[in-house]
């Protein structure tokens, strides 16, 4: 089920212009991923006049993935994805299985909308996976096509199986003088590279802030039973201890380790979890998202 | 964290704080013009020419810089402070609005007086007033040297043992003042907040009303949370008007829902907290005198929680 995608857009650029192109990829299949995660995972390489040019994103929650669990429907990862980039000669690389592409016209009044191919038919991407309707139908997300990876070993030896996917397209893709460049970079990039680990993948909280999620918590007061790394004051001994969550396997010992369902868990504990002797907690969506990115990021450390 | 919290010192919500701010700022700016006026004589002290040198060195420069100088200023201010701030300690008439407010280790005992100064509300941690006139606080401590402080209706007054200190505040506006215990009192010290909360005349005259009538009142059956209250023992310190719970030794319970904080201005008071609170204080403010309470399951704690939700 799960396929590799490889897919190629090409444009027309007419000079001077820098029209965008959103690029729909409408993802349904990743599983404990969300989509502006995948858009971080997506490498590409597109040409502009000559010269290679980063991708740009821009992720957009189109539509939640709704995932169902103990009966609660759960906020969920966003699941629909959005980049605009700079639409010419473009190819990318997607690790993961995905439902369709849609291309859209440019938004800007002016652009003349360029010629957009979508290869749908060499990346065998519409015909091998489930249509839109069907990959919304909620029966079909409550079993998740590929299963929650659990554990850090699990995610280093997919990132790695990841990478190598990578390399090899992208030696098959990249002009020569670029490995010139990238030469020239590979001391820097080594130095920095030493520096910190990447951030777990599964982990990845789009659009929710760390700082505000530890201000939200120092807000509502989660330290009267929790010791929470980098909160000074108080230090709870009531629930457990949230340092190491990144590396926990489960929620309370029951819940998938999951960023929606960390999210929701704390947002409303007894929902999830009846006869649990945390509450429901005063904070809105956005509020629990970001106290969840705040507990991923010290948790890994 | 909370609204009113930390507050700021020099911005004033009242007339007393008002009189102690205008003061400051006169401190403030004298000390600045002294400041100058001594480095510049050190300057030339330094690298003056000689004849500056030797006229700053003499015997009148002494006798006018450093007596007659620091006499007349000094005089002047220490008359202008004191009428400025008279108002502070004039005598008090005997019908304002009257709170004693006791400094206990490390929490404050909160009783609303009426005109015959008698304790009719109890209350702790924090205190509701109205705007627009005084009110006199009798400030007295149960244990140690506290001191009551809130910044932006008044200076500070000391909680001593055996003595009543009489101090008043007034606050012009409706708003939430923060305050703290300024003077230390043992190692929770710097854990022991107070709020303020001044409101419209009506709407307190209708609050104190409502209270008044909740403390004549048996409340509604509070169920297996109220039993539970009174059977683990929370009942032996803490007192909810009304109730079997009468203890006197914790801040009294009867409106603990609507209080913005607990643990004494220390906490936000969600259920959350308030379970967090209950399991296990000390971890949270070590040595106060309420023990963890780590018998209670998690669904006796919940319950726990929920009937004190319910006390308003």
């Amino acid at each position: 089920m799960l396929a590799e995608v490889s897919g190629r857009l090409a444009c027309e650029g007419r000079i001077g212009r820098t029209d965008s192109l959103p690029l729909f990829a409408v993802t349904g299949g990743a599983g404990d991923k969300s989509a502006c995660g995948i858009a971080n995972m997506i490498e590409g390489v597109s040409q502009v006049r000559g010269r290679g040019a980063s991708l740009e994103r821009q992720c957009g929650i189109m539509e939640g993935h709704r995932f169902a669990l103990a009966g609660i429907e759960l906020a969920g990862n966003p699941a629909h994805l959005r980049m605009v980039s700079t639409a010419v000669g473009k190819s990318f690389h997607l690790p993961f299985e995905i439902s369709r592409i849609e291309s859209r016209q440019a938004r800007r009044a002016s652009a003349v909308s360029p010629a957009v191919e979508p290869m749908a038919d060499e990346a065998g991407v519409v015909r091998s996976c489930p249509g839109a309707a069907e990959r919304d139908d909620p029966a079909i997300l409550g079993e998740p096509v590929k299963r929650p990876r659990l554990g850090h070993g699990a995610a280093t030896e997919q990132r790695r199986a990841d990478k190598k996917d990578v390399d090899a397209h992208r030696s098959a893709t990249v002009k020569r003088g670029r490995m010139f460049r990238f030469l020239a970079l590979a001391p820097l990039l080594l130095v920095v590279g030493a520096c910190k680990p990447p951030p777990d993948q599964r982990y990845f909280m789009p659009m929710a802030s760390a700082a505000q999620g530890k201000a939200a918590i120092e807000r509502v007061g989660c330290g009267s039973c929790h010791t929470i790394q980098g909160i000074y004051w108080p230090q709870g001994k009531v629930g457990p201890k949230l340092d190491g969550l990144a590396n926990r396997a489960l929620i309370a010992g029951r819940l998938p380790n999951r960023p929606d369902v960390l999210a929701s868990y704390i947002r409303n504990a007894p929902a999830l979890l009846p006869g649990s002797s945390m509450p429901a907690m005063p904070v809105s969506e956005t509020e629990a998202r970001d106290i969840a990115a705040y507990l991923y990021q010290e948790g890994e450390h | 964290m909370f609204e009113g919290w930390p507050p700021p010192i020099l911005d004033p919500a009242g007339p007393y704080a008002g009189s102690i701010a205008t003061l400051s700022w006169i401190l403030f700016a004298m000390a600045a013009v002294v400041m100058i006026v001594v480095l510049g004589a050190l300057y030339l002290a330094l690298f003056g020419r000689r004849t500056i040198q030797s006229k700053l060195g003499g015997k009148t420069v002494i006798w006018l810089g450093g007596v007659a100088f620091p006499a007349v200023v000094l005089t002047i201010l220490l008359v202008y402070g004191l009428s400025l701030t008279r108002h502070l300690s004039s005598p008090v008439n005997g019908n304002e609005l009257r709170v004693r407010i006791t400094g206990e280790m490390w929490w404050w005992r909160v009783a609303y007086l009426d005109q015959r100064g008698r304790e009719v509300i109890q209350d702790a941690n924090e205190l509701h007033i109205p705007t627009g006139r005084p009110i006199v606080l009798e400030l007295e401590s149960a244990d140690v040297i506290h001191s009551f402080w809130v910044p932006r209706l008044s200076g500070k007054l000391d909680m001593i043992p055996g003595r009543r200190n009489l101090m008043r505040i007034q606050a012009d506006a409706p708003g939430i003042f923060g305050g703290q215990c300024a003077e230390f009192c043992g190692g929770a010290h710097a854990l022991m907040g107070f709020t303020v909360i001044a409101h419209e005349p009506a709407r307190f005259a209708r609050l104190i009303e409502a209270r008044r009538k909740r403390e004549r009142e048996a409340p509604a059956d509070g169920g297996t949370g109220a039993q539970l209250f009174e059977t683990a023992g929370c009942a032996a310190c803490h007192r909810i008007a009304g109730t079997g719970a009468n203890g006197l030794a914790g801040p009294d319970l009867t409106y603990v829902a609507t209080r913005r904080t607990l643990g004494a201005g220390i906490l936000p008071n969600n259920r959350g907290t308030m379970i967090g609170w209950i399991g296990n204080s000390q971890a949270i403010k070590l040595n106060n005198k309420m023990p963890p309470y780590t018998v209670l399951s998690a669904e006796q704690l919940t319950e726990l929680a929920v009937y004190l939700e319910s006390q308003k």
